[in-house]
């Protein structure tokens, strides 16, 4: 089948564009804001931007049904900070506890029951059960197109650079990150995830090593 | 361990950095030159920015090794168009083959053996092997900062909104896209990779409209 992007002349009874680009890693982004109170979110508009220097970004939708959803990049904003914190296979239920709608100011690290530990170069606390943080100092806001007829809609992306990162000893093997070790959770379309359970080397053809 | 990226004081032999942030999707890039050349690039600094309009990203990065990779951001920049192919399990080893590095104007679609298939909306063929392929129109290129002593590495993000969608019709099921019927490949970190083999799903806790 085609569609129109445009349109949305797909005729299936839920949009399918987030189940066209997967599996979306999971930045789950500690803030403080400016009376210091923690906010947690995970965002699957995430990824690296750049390895020199290590560059991440979050996307953001101006709302979610009637509710604003911009306390991260608010707070990114507001501090110039940001943690990024990784969504072990053991933490998913704690995530989606961070996803409810809450007020400004209303600490979702509290309400999953997770413990927060300082960073060392930024303010927000990082998740101490998460096995890598992601220290970020934040670079810029780039705003996305509008939409007619949906304005309220509007994207925008967060972008910061990765100036410390914290990993957990036990998920390092032979100097190497083990991902078996924690099993990244990652976004799929509607409501669905998936768990990193499978792991494979391909070289490039023309590394030496290949 | 904590290090500092500044100092990537880690102390192991290669760098982390990339096993920190996955699995990655990655966009299978389609783009042609001003004359009509095919090229064909996998990236996994990849990734949607937003539903309203549906927008995606790609990253490159100005070299790799001695070879600068900006082919497929030249030819988004030069034609305006671009399209993001799928990469389906079955597809990983031709994906492999369009990571070689080859002269500008070279075709790694017909390097992989794969078969172009014409798109409706640009001019930049798919490939048609591929479960979906995303159209797109380039929006505009974000510079990323420039690292000291690392110039040359300097990354920029390419922007681009989604005009048209292809789906085979054999990965939809009850009018839903069935992920284990394609099986993405994403990115981890070194030289590995997964397959999306597991889907489970979680409502979110405020929301009943979604299933």
């Amino acid at each position: 089948m085609f569609y129109d992007a445009s349109k949305r002349d797909h005729g299936l009874p839920a949009d399918p564009l987030k189940a066209l680009i997967v599996p979306r890693p999971i930045g789950w982004i500690s803030t403080v804001d400016k009376l210091g109170r923690v906010n947690l979110a995970p965002y699957s508009f995430y990824n690296a931007v750049g390895e020199y220097p290590p560059m991440v970004y979050f996307g953001i939708t101006g709302t979610y049904g009637d509710t604003p959803t911009k306390h991260s990049r608010l707070n990114a904003e507001e501090t110039g900070e940001f943690v990024v914190n990784m969504v072990a296979g053991t933490l998913g239920e704690k995530m989606n506890v961070t996803t409810a709608m809450v007020a400004y100011g209303i600490d979702e690290m509290k309400l999953a029951g997770l413990t927060p530990e300082p960073c060392r170069f930024v303010k927000p606390p990082r998740v101490k059960e998460s096995p890598v943080a992601l220290e970020c100092r934040y670079w810029k806001t780039v705003e996305l197109p509008i939409e007619t007829g949906r304005e309220a809609q509007r994207g925008s992306i967060v972008i910061g650079q990765v100036v410390g990162v914290q990993i957990d000893d036990a998920i390092l093997k032979d100097g190497r990150v083990d991902v078996m070790a924690f099993r990244p959770v990652a976004r799929l379309g509607y409501s669905e995830y998936t768990t990193t359970e499978n792991v494979w080397r391909m070289r490039r053809p023309d590394d030496p090593r290949y | 361990m904590f290090y500092d990226t500044t100092k990537r004081d880690h102390g192991m032999q290669v760098d982390p950095l990339t096993a920190l942030i996955v699995p990655r999707p990655i966009g299978w890039i389609s783009t042609i030159d001003g004359q009509g050349r095919v090229n064909l690039a996998p990236y996994s600094f990849y990734n949607a920015v937003s539903g309203s309009p549906p927008m995606v990203y790609f990253s490159t990065t100005g070299t790799y090794g001695d070879n600068p990779t900006k082919h497929s951001r030249r030819n988004a920049e030069e034609t305006g168009e671009f399209v993001v192919n799928m990469v389906s399990a079955e597809l990983a080893k031709e994906m492999n083959v369009t990571t070689t590095m080859v002269d500008y104007g070279v075709d790694e679609m017909k390097l992989a053996g794969l078969a172009p298939a014409p798109s409706r909306f640009v001019k930049v063929p798919r490939v048609a092997r591929s479960p979906i392929a995303l159209e797109c129109k380039y929006w505009k290129t974000v510079e990323m900062p420039i690292e000291e002593g690392r110039e040359k590495q300097q990354a920029a993000v390419v922007f681009g909104r989604v005009l048209g969608i292809h789906i085979d019709d054999a990965i939809i099921k009850d009018g839903r896209i069935n992920t284990l019927a394609f099986k993405p490949v994403a990115r981890l970190g070194y030289s590995e990779y997964t397959t999306t083999e597991n889907v489970w799903r979680m409502p979110r806790p405020d929301d009943s409209r979604y299933s």
